[in-house]
């Protein structure tokens, strides 16, 4: 018999123990490695744009996805080294050298790990194939790209799973630190009761801090912009540390207060079991505080985050026209003969073409600044901020049938429906443009939107994208004595939705980007007057060539004359749909694993540290009914309050959220508000079934 | 065999220092039985604890058998505690995991002693202390008193100088407690085994050849066992009586 011996021993006959550890490493390493192996998977890779919305919402879920998964794991290796503490604390006591010990147990814990982290990758691999043949069906009618393992895929999830065994080694290392050797024998059993008493002024404060908290982060500074047209500024959001300490006092006079009140017989009744949690206090809190955080966490991530943040990505029957581009007539683009015969090489019907000229002319317009103390907004007029697109209203007609009545000197601007005014633009903006051949400007009145979303540049068609319609003859005088490189060409055509469309498109987008002249060669955001203006030395980032893939145009496109092709959308609105989806199985997976394994673990350690009292109960006469009466309602503290206050808290902020943003509650905004009830009463089931599960293990190691 | 002399340990809690021992000094001779009462916060326990090297002291000295344990190195101590302290605690700490018998066993298995020795050791010890039909049981098919018996048994397993023993009967019944103690003596009398004992059970310690009485961190008294265990309880509760104001602990 040998020291291993008895330590493998031990290992067999606490099996329950390693196995909930083994458990959770597992399914930690399996979640991250699935998620790191489809992100990098081509699947992923080659259908959303670098630095788009959706690769953004898929970074910050990863974010909370990690942290997640490194509290769960936190808070079982923590469950896991206090029970071998007990078993490290004994052998010291006999006499075994720490050293030995700690070697021992750090041995053991690296390959035990590195094995569960193995497994984890393993099955990892299996779910994210799983999740990717999904997806594959998902968008196979617009999506070529197959899911494929990677080398990068494997090396992340060998990264995460290094770290996870790097951080339970410190733990380890930390643990086997401590010189009271009866503090690490005891330390299952340790006691953490919260010092304070506490009154009723705890909880009034709580709600004061959470009501306050929320209202001074979230609904303030737009009651305060919309009043004042100035900004709170950023301190605002400190608020939110406010909501947190509210709850914070909250859980603990949960916990803490027990008082006889106007109700002395409850109080007897609950004697015990609020004798028993305070004990505890302090780390049943804490645990309490994390469970409410991470629902929060989760389910605003789940569900606001990606259906806010659907960015300028719309559904294919938004646009009027399912193929939309513009040039400068010094390019070398397709003619009308050329797309016909592309398409017709692709099976695609092109209806109703038409051709339609612009002219590029400098124009004014008020620049808005915030104030350097950040509390009001300066506005400017600058006589050349930018050359704009305008359309001679009989051109305008030919182009989009519509008809609009525009007297000498007036303007509309071509807008999307759901057109609105940001504190930066406004639609009248423009005051003035410039007519080349005269070398003055014409004076200009804005007389409202024409809207077209087919014809709006870069999604919100403001600023330096603003394209005006004007009076045929104010056209004429402006045109007079342009270049080509002011000459452009609107093109609108529909189709018959066909199998090869996707093709045609991404074949069409590469002669589009083969054709553009040098002008054209520019970033989305470029504007050559504020070039002018600020003076190219100062401009550089901005007067880098266009980004553009020609394989892949739905890849890392900034390009100033992007063209609109409805297909090209549409393959990347299911896309990101389904990426969606998938994000928020996983972030939904994430955060009730460690909500579930934080309130489980708890609830067993509430358990273990009530064992003598129960036994103590047990002399005084209390039956098991009795007994299991009191242990429900310890373990109903993990499980109840944080899970209500989590869930509440998160419907009332993503309600105060959604209403504050314009005062109403839209369609897509009663859907996010529905799918956050839904999503509530999901991760309520979901705690019950943890309570019954965390009920049945105590009762069984207890009674 | 153990000697403390003017050992003082204090705890510190924020600002506050509370002084647990004050200026502790005895000594216990090989192949005594020696008990410590006194009422709760007297520092009972973390003299024990102070002795078993679980937690520094900071003041004083501790002597087992001339070699003063605050000098030694962790290696060191872990070597004495290993070969010449035995424990027993009021809550067992046996291993759940191992049987009755791999748990006696451990003290030598830490050791790394070959096994066959080690097996009739602790089969001896087994059939002395009177649980060798329980050896293949685990800790938790066991009554309590049979767990503390287990607990001896381990403590003697590698004969030590000293062994330490705290509440051992604490958490046991009358009967269990008399086996117990029957224990401790047959341990006296077969392997001359020293004992150190933290009991407030006054009738276990009147088996004991002397009890050390604390108060307030200090020696209140010692009272000196003549053979008469019925007087010398008589007197230990009397003693106790006084200390509590007139109430018995």
């Amino acid at each position: 018999m040998t020291l291993q011996m008895l330590w493998k021993k031990l290992r067999i006959k606490n099996k329950r123990d390693y196995k909930q550890f083994q458990f959770v490493i597992v399914f930690a390493e399996m979640l991250i490695s699935s998620y790191l192996m489809m992100t990098f998977s081509p699947l992923v890779q080659k259908a959303l744009p670098d630095g788009g919305d959706t690769r953004k919402i898929a970074s910050l879920i990863f974010g909370v996805a990690v942290a997640g998964c490194v509290v769960f794991v936190w808070y079982a290796a923590r469950l896991f080294l206090r029970y071998k503490s007990r078993e490290i604390g004994i052998f010291l006591a006999l006499g075994a050298e720490r050293s030995t010990l700690s070697k021992a147990l750090s041995a053991e814990l690296t390959k035990m790990i590195s094995l569960y982290v193995i497994e984890g990758i393993i099955f990892g691999a299996f779910l994210s194939m799983a999740v990717g043949k999904v997806m594959e069906l998902i968008t196979r009618s617009v999506n070529d790209h197959q899911f494929s393992f990677t080398v990068e895929g494997f090396l992340s999830s060998l990264l995460f799973g290094v770290a996870l065994v790097l951080m339970i080694l410190l733990m380890a290392y930390k643990a086997m630190k401590r010189t009271d050797i009866m503090e690490v024998i005891n330390e299952q059993r340790r006691q953490e009761p919260l010092k304070k008493s506490v009154t009723k002024g705890y909880l009034v404060s709580g709600f004061i801090c959470v009501v306050s908290g929320i209202f001074v982060a979230a609904i303030l500074p737009g009651i305060y912009l919309r009043m004042t047209y100035r900004y709170m500024g950023v301190w605002s959001n400190l608020f939110y540390l406010v909501a947190v300490f509210g709850v914070y006092r909250l859980l603990v006079y949960s916990i803490s207060s027990h008082q006889k009140g106007r109700n002395p017989q409850k109080y007897y009744n609950n004697l015990l079991y609020y004798g028993m949690m305070k004990f505890q206090g302090a780390s049943v809190v804490r645990n309490m505080l994390v469970i409410v955080l991470l629902i929060i966490a989760g389910m605003y991530a789940a569900t606001y985050i990606p259906l806010m943040t659907e960015g300028g990505i719309k559904a294919a029957s938004y646009y009027e026209d399912r193929y939309s581009w513009r040039y400068l007539q010094n390019g070398e683009m397709p003619a009308e003969d050329r797309i016909r015969e592309l398409a017709s090489e692709y099976g695609v019907e092109i209806r109703d073409y038409r051709e339609g000229e612009f002219i590029r002319v400098p124009g004014s317009a008020v620049n808005r600044d915030v104030t350097e103390d950040g509390s009001g907004i300066i506005e400017e007029f600058v006589e050349r901020n930018a050359e704009y697109d305008c359309i001679s209203v009989s051109e305008y007609a030919k182009l989009t049938e519509i008809t609009l009545d525009i007297p000498k000197g007036g303007y509309y601007l071509i807008q999307p429906e759901e057109a609105t005014e940001s504190f930066w633009d406004h639609f009248d903006d423009m005051s003035q443009l410039y007519s080349k051949k005269e070398d003055m400007y014409l004076s200009m009145k804005y007389l409202g939107n024409t809207v077209y979303n087919a014809l709006v540049l870069n999604y919100n068609g403001l600023g330096a994208n603003a394209r005006f319609v004007i009076n045929d003859m104010d056209y004429e005088a402006l045109k007079a004595g342009l270049k080509p490189d002011s000459l452009g060409t609107q093109v609108l055509f529909d189709s018959q939705e066909s199998d090869g469309e996707i093709a045609f498109a991404k074949t069409l987008f590469r002669e589009l980007v083969l054709g553009m002249s040098e002008e054209m060669n520019h970033l989305m955001a470029y504007n050559p007057m504020e070039e002018q203006r600020v003076g190219a030395e100062n401009y550089v980032d901005m007067s880098v060539l266009a980004v553009v893939d020609l394989e892949e145009p739905a890849k890392e496109t900034d390009w100033w004359y992007i063209p609109l092709l409805v297909p090209l959308i549409s393959q990347q609105t299911i896309l990101g749909s389904a990426i969606r989806l998938m994000l928020f199985i996983y972030v939904a997976a994430i955060c009730a694993a460690a909500v579930g394994i934080i309130g489980y673990s708890r609830s067993q350690s509430v358990g273990e540290s009530s064992r003598q009292v129960f036994e103590d109960i047990k002399r005084l006469g209390a039956d098991e009914a009795y007994r299991l009466w009191i242990l429900k309602k310890q373990i109903q503290k993990v499980y109840v309050l944080p899970t209500v206050l989590g869930i509440g808290l998160t419907i009332v902020y993503t309600m105060v959220i959604l209403i504050s943003n314009d005062g109403v509650l839209k369609s897509g905004e009663v859907m996010v508000a529905a799918l956050t009830v839904v999503i509530g009463l999901g991760i309520a089931l979901f705690q019950y079934v943890m309570y019954r599960k965390s009920l049945k293990t105590v009762k069984k190691f207890l009674f | 065999m153990l000697k403390v002399e003017h050992l003082y340990k204090s705890y510190r809690n924020g600002n506050n220092v509370y002084e647990v021992l004050k200026d502790v000094s005895f000594e216990v001779k090989q192949g005594e039985f020696v008990a410590v009462m006194g009422p709760s916060g007297s520092g009972k326990t973390t003299l024990l604890n102070c002795i078993s090297c679980f937690i520094p002291h900071d003041k004083g000295k501790i002597l087992l058998q001339n070699n003063e344990l605050s000098r030694l190195d962790e290696k060191q101590i872990a070597k004495v505690r290993n070969e010449n302290l035995g424990f027993v605690f009021q809550d067992f700490m046996l291993l759940d995991g191992l049987t009755v018998f791999e748990n006696v066993c451990v003290p030598k298995v830490i050791r790394k002693e070959v096994y066959g020795p080690m097996e009739k050791k602790a089969k001896n010890l087994l059939e002395l202390f009177g649980i060798h039909e329980i050896a293949d049981k685990y800790p938790a098919e066991i009554s309590g008193g049979q767990k503390q018996r287990t607990a001896v048994a381990r403590a003697l397993m590698n004969d030590p100088l000293l062994i330490l023993a705290d509440e051992p009967t604490g958490n046991l019944d009358s009967r269990s407690s008399e086996a117990v103690i029957s224990a401790f003596l047959e341990a006296q009398k077969t392997l001359n085994a020293t004992t150190f004992m933290v009991t407030h059970d006054s009738f276990s310690a009147s088996y004991c050849d002397r009890v050390i009485v604390m108060r307030d961190g200090n020696v209140y008294t010692e009272l000196v066992n003549n053979g008469d265990r019925k007087k010398f309880l008589e007197q230990l509760l009397d003693i106790l009586k006084n200390l509590n104001g007139g109430e018995q602990e």
